[in-house]
């Protein structure tokens, strides 16, 4: 097999995606007609001649639609899922296809967290949307115990899709105490993680379809989180929007606040986020919270994220 | 009982009278008219015109001198995709942002532009203009004229990113509280008190339960047509660009009678653009409905997107549906009890 892929020097050739492209053609031996019809097999049909212009960065994917062909190049070519799509700006909606490589360089565990994913023969492209997540300790609860919070609300980008991975901060027994509480789903395969955090496979009753909605709540005890005063939440996929809560312990009664002279709650926000752009931002906000307030920091639009809240 | 809803969302449980989707704009009413930009800040200069989103970018487009190209190579800079075409079709009113990112780029193209605060993005929180004002929905609707009165009309001043209801049903097919999660952002001022209307079943009390973050402010209560207003007081205030995110559960006072009504539903409407709403209805495992299926209606929908689709009724009781874009519309949740 011969590969008819030009190492053209002009215009463009040095972009990062053409280059890839380029790259991974040429290491795979194939050549645009046999790319093509790879592509129109899996239902993303491409001329020979669009693929060259890209190949040659003489043009790139920029309508809404080529979306789905880059995806489709990433199956057909072998590559992880959102190798090529971090290389390519076409719409807004790009951010969520971004690749495992963007979540690593962010999260401080990726590495682990993308081990056991592969270990588990999972694909990184879970083919979910997460439209809303919500991870909250409730130091507040009626019974005393810190309890953690998950709850998703998802929506399916693909047939078929039916599990997810959640990085939790917390040790993996909890999981299995008699007082977790999971809705939407069951819990499947879990490693602990370096740093007392848990990579846990979520799997819903059933494969959802195209468009299909699901929702999911996990709560279980966390024995020990007051005292820790710090919270962490991990956004490995992308999230539209990515809700991290404390709620802070009331000094009585519902809707008390703190009584004139209290000392109120120090408070620490640090978010890291890969978003839209592909850029890293970091964020740090510190201040006070009355007693019984709700420490929160909420994201948007986050290809991968982490957040800190802290407390004393 | 009921359901909750506020600003311009509202929504209503169809148990045990269904009822067909409201249509009432009255949220929309006593609005006072948006401050003319154009006073806040001298740049740019001339008087910038008042009216459609496309006629302010057109405008402002204008008056910065600036090619589509190179507008978009700036929102490029500042990391927002957005291409010359949407850019072109956006000006020229044949289309217009509704979704979340695309705010996000309407919030970038005022600086870009230079235009004054919220000069763009104002005209699409804002969806409905001031002549659908009239004198009859305003005794209609008590809920308006106390929200003017309390001064809480939010109408400009926050967009809306996400708002979820689960509604909880009982074995007796009845309605027994709604939990409302809502995610704002603030546009132009800090929001520290939202007003929240809730609507239930004529004749039966509310009660609003604020969750985390809040506590309940001034309230009015109309029972004998099953509305609550509540004002919500936020113990951290939401800074402008900032996003927040709160909830409360509403709940009736007193149960309503057990309906033998065959069918169910409940709706959520909104009269002002919201990047996603969750409908969310948990029935109890051991009394799931036969069947239940979902309306998305939006004003710039589609009519396949507005057709009726089945929802499958999970194993843990949820049913729900996602719908993103809506402009000015309704997401309803509809069921059918098997013959007893």
């Amino acid at each position: 097999m011969t590969a008819t892929v030009p190492r053209r020097r002009g215009l463009g050739a040095g972009s990062a995606f053409a280059m890839r492209l380029r790259e991974t053609m040429i290491s795979r031996g194939i050549g645009f007609a046999e790319l093509a019809g790879m592509l129109a097999r899996t239902g993303a049909p491409t001329s020979p001649a669009t693929l060259s212009y890209w190949a040659s960065g003489r043009s790139r994917p920029r309508r809404r639609s080529s979306l789905g062909v880059v995806q489709a190049l990433e199956q057909c070519l072998d590559l992880e899922d959102g190798e090529l799509v971090d290389l390519v700006d076409i719409d807004a909606e790009t951010w969520r296809y971004r690749s495992a490589a963007e979540a690593a360089r962010l999260l401080p565990r990726g590495k682990e967290a993308e081990d056991a994913r592969r270990a588990w023969g999972l694909r990184w492209d879970d083919g979910l949307r997460r439209e809303y997540v919500r991870t909250a300790l409730d130091l507040d609860a009626p019974g005393g115990e810190a309890i953690l919070h998950y709850d998703v609300v998802l929506t399916a980008q693909r047939g078929g899709a039916d599990r997810l991975l959640a990085v939790l901060e917390a040790p993996p027994d909890p999981l299995d105490s008699s007082d977790a509480r999971v809705v939407g789903a069951d819990l499947g395969r879990r490693v602990a993680l370096p740093g007392g955090a848990t990579l846990v496979e979520v799997v819903l009753p059933r494969p959802l379809d195209e468009g299909e909605a699901a929702v999911l709540e996990l709560a279980f005890p966390l024995p020990g989180a007051m005292e820790r005063g710090r919270f962490v939440s991990w956004h490995m996929r992308p999230a539209d929007l990515a809700v991290t809560e404390v709620h802070l312990p009331r000094r009585e009664g519902p809707g008390e606040l703190s009584a004139p002279g209290e000392r109120a709650w120090s408070v620490r926000r640090t978010v890291a986020t890969v978003g839209r752009a592909g850029r890293r931002v970091d964020e740090v906000q510190a201040g006070s919270l009355p007693r019984g307030a709700l420490l929160q920091s909420v994201m948007a639009e986050v290809a991968a994220a982490t957040c800190v809240l802290e407390w004393e | 009982m009921g359901s909750s809803g506020d600003g311009g969302e509202r929504s209503r449980a169809e148990n045990p009278a269904p009822r067909p989707t409201p249509t009432s704009r009255a949220a929309s009413l006593l609005r006072s008219p948006a401050t003319p930009p154009s006073a806040l800040t001298p740049d740019p200069p001339g008087a910038l015109p008042e009216d459609t989103f496309g006629a302010r970018l057109d405008a402002a487009i204008n008056t910065r001198g600036l090619a589509l190209e190179r507008v978009c190579e700036r929102l490029r800079g500042a990391g927002i995709a957005l291409s010359p075409s949407t850019l072109s079709l956006w000006r020229h009113g044949r289309s217009r942002p509704r979704r979340n990112e695309a705010m996000r780029a309407v919030a970038e193209l005022e600086n870009v532009l230079r235009t004054p605060r919220g000069y763009l993005l104002d005209t699409l929180v804002r969806s409905l203009p001031a002549h659908h004002w009239s004198a009859r929905t305003e005794t209609e609707d008590p809920v308006q004229r106390v929200r003017a009165e309390m001064g809480l009309d939010e109408g400009d001043t926050v967009q809306r990113l996400l708002v979820h209801h689960r509604v909880d049903i009982d074995p007796q097919h009845r309605p027994i509280g709604v939990r409302i999660r809502r995610v704002l952002r603030s546009t132009r001022e800090t929001v520290s008190r939202l007003g929240v209307a809730s609507h239930g079943t004529e004749g039966v009390p509310l009660e609003l339960v604020p969750g985390h973050g809040s506590r309940v402010g001034r309230q009015r209560s109309w029972p004998e047509r099953g509305l609550l207003f509540t004002e919500l007081l936020l113990d951290v205030p939401i800074a402008p660009g900032r996003i927040g995110a709160l909830d409360y559960t509403v709940r009736p006072l007193e149960r309503p009678a057990p309906s033998g009504d065959l069918e169910g539903g409940y709706i959520v409407h909104t009269e002002f653009p919201v990047s996603t709403i969750v409908l969310e209805c948990r029935f109890p495992v051991g009394a799931l409905p036969a069947s239940a299926a979902s309306i998305v209606r939006s004003r710039e929908a589609t009519a396949r997107s507005s057709a009726e689709h089945a929802v499958d009724v999970g194993r843990d009781g949820i049913a729900a549906v996602v719908a993103h874009g809506i402009d000015e519309g309704s997401v309803r949740l509809g069921w059918t009890w098997g013959a007893a």
